[in-house]
């Protein structure tokens, strides 16, 4: 057997010692390695403001929250948080799992291969994880969004206008505008059709607007008895139906009502970090809103 | 926050024979605390913020184009240069203060947008006229006159009345006369004969019982929760709210008062209120 030091061989896969002495050194031509395509303008720092978020005072969209002293917010501080936390004790507390979007096959016919996956029967949305309620995780308000769409499009197609006019005066905020995304023969509505418009109520508006809509607003209709219980979302939501003599009664409305021909409907979603719909009721019971039962709380349906 | 310790050693000597039953009864604030310098300065600073950001006043939607009250409207506001005119003479202008950022409307950014009406200036202008000499009192008439946040109550030092410190918590807080060495501290009641004679009842409304037959039944009380807030010295604290009424009791020797957390700290044992103090706002 021939002994070769090891400095000599390069691999093992060479049958000559030749070949590795006659191989120059170093590559003298540069490697041509494929050409990478960029966006120029992405490159350019001329839109970094676009990248601050929103609640920074550089960002382009800032708009303060915090202009007064707010009082629905100091009460929750102050007495609903405590309570809360009373309120929602439980002796050896677990953390339920809410259940995950669940899928079936159809095995109605075994002879389908390649059939689509139905939905169970019911409702499949998932479900919060319910957490104990502990001093980190005490129920909150999020946001309030109001939807208000115009009734008859077909006949006035200016709607969305008086709409969105009716949110500016009632929210002090500037509306979204809310397109049709299902269209209809029976409406006359094409995909893409402005109907109305939508706000994302924070801070100072947020808390202005539930105040007006439980003191001055829910009390003059003679009808409201209180909140129902079934209103309040899986997810902790609680959504309103205001009827247009509602939205007549907000006190920008009503003090100058003969300017407005035309009054719509509002859809008030006030959302809450609680993982349950009896903490957002306590939640919200809390704020002040009165609740009334007509029966008996239906448990949501966990599939 | 929470000092288990000291509970769990309690539970082993506590038996339903010497169990005693509290109550936290607490008003809740009237108004909203009123603020000190500091907070004034920032939220008037947001608020600057907030105006000056904001978009011009729409004109458009409150006057319509080509009618009287839109002339009169577009007569009393104050003149501003156009953009078109600041652009064609750019390099001829002078900026003694340096060169403002204009925005859309040719505003200055760091001023906000001012709106005068039109019945502002008419209504000046015929004070103007009659010469009015007390027409400042008479339109201080016109205007909502808010209530003080200090009451008469608050002047007399009058403790047992609800109406004052409005800007805090109010505690009832109860001292027996009958015996000696007794103190200042929240109501609590012997269970002992009360849980023989009501057994399907639960605690807290049995602390209620208690208190309505000591204080009379004209307040109107509402329980938090069933379960107890605090155990100390063989006493479970139930939190409660007062909505309307007061505390009245028939028995002379019974002394009662409303006190927010300051006061309540110079009334109590130092012991008792430090194990209570984190159970107050």
């Amino acid at each position: 057997m021939m002994n070769y030091s090891t400095s000599n061989i390069i691999s093992k896969r060479l049958f000559s010692a030749s070949q590795t002495i006659n191989k120059a050194g170093c590559s003298i031509v540069q490697p041509v390695h494929h050409v990478e395509t960029y966006r120029k303008r992405l490159l350019s720092d001329r839109n970094d403001i676009l990248k601050v978020e929103e609640n920074d005072i550089k960002s382009h969209r800032y708009k303060p929250l915090d202009v007064r002293p707010d009082r629905l917010i100091n009460h929750y501080y102050n007495s609903v948080q405590p309570d809360l936390l009373l309120m929602a004790y439980e002796h050896e507390p677990e953390v339920v799992p809410g259940v995950k979007k669940v899928h079936v096959d159809n095995l109605a016919n075994p002879y389908h291969i390649n059939i689509s996956r139905s939905k169970v029967y019911g409702k499949t949305a998932p479900y919060l994880d319910r957490h104990p309620v502990t001093p980190m995780n005490i129920p909150e308000l999020l946001d309030v969004n109001v939807i208000c769409m115009a009734n008859q499009i077909k006949d006035n197609r200016y709607g969305h206008i008086t709409a969105k006019a009716i949110l500016q005066q009632i929210t002090n905020n500037k509306p979204q505008t809310l397109r049709v995304k299902h269209a209809s023969p029976k409406s006359g509505l094409r995909y893409g059709n402005q109907i109305g418009g939508h706000v994302n109520l924070k801070g100072f508006d947020k808390s202005q607007f539930l105040l007006t809509l439980n003191e001055i607003v829910l009390p003059k209709n003679e009808e409201f008895k209180g909140l129902q219980e079934h209103q309040v979302d899986h997810n902790g939501a609680l959504i309103l139906y205001l009827s247009e003599d509602d939205t007549a009664n907000f006190p920008e409305i009503f003090a100058n009502r003969d300017l407005w021909s035309d009054v719509y409907g509002l859809i008030v979603n006030i959302r809450t970090t609680s993982q349950d719909p009896a903490y957002a009721k306590m939640l919200v019971s809390g704020l002040g809103f009165p609740f009334h039962t007509t029966r008996p709380v239906k448990e949501f349906k966990r599939v | 926050m929470f000092k288990s310790t000291r509970s769990l050693k309690q539970t082993a000597s506590t038996t339903l024979s010497n169990l005693e039953l509290g109550l936290i009864v607490k008003r809740l604030p009237l108004v909203t605390k009123s603020l000190s310098s500091y907070e004034q300065n920032y939220y008037a600073y947001k608020q600057e913020i907030y105006d000056r950001m904001a978009l011009n006043f729409p004109k458009e939607y409150y006057f319509p184009s080509g009618s009287m009250k839109t002339i009169e409207f577009e007569n009393v506001q104050p003149k501003t240069a156009s953009i078109a005119q600041l652009t064609k003479h750019d390099g001829k202008i002078v900026y003694p203060n340096g060169k403002p950022e204009l925005n859309y409307y040719g505003r200055d950014m760091n001023e906000k947008h001012e709106v005068i009406l039109v019945e502002e200036v008419k209504e000046e202008l015929a004070k103007q006229n009659a010469k009015m000499g007390d027409a400042k009192k008479n339109a201080g008439d016109e205007y909502v006159k808010f209530n003080d946040r200090i009451t008469e109550s608050d002047l007399k030092k009058d403790y047992q009345q609800l109406d004052r410190s409005l800007e805090n918590d109010l505690y009832l807080v109860i001292k027996n006369n009958k015996s000696q060495n007794e103190k200042w501290g929240f109501p609590k009641f012997k269970a002992g004969e009360a849980l023989q004679n009501n057994k399907n009842v639960s605690l807290d409304e049995l602390a209620l019982k208690e208190l309505y037959q000591v204080g009379g039944e004209n307040m109107q009380l509402w329980t938090i929760s069933k379960t107890p807030a605090k155990l100390l010295d063989n006493t479970l604290y139930f939190k409660n709210v007062i909505f309307s009424g007061n505390f009245k009791s028939e028995d002379a020797s019974i002394e009662y008062k409303w006190l927010n957390k300051k006061e309540l700290k110079d009334i109590l044992d130092k012991e008792y209120y430090e194990e209570m103090e984190y159970l107050l706002s």
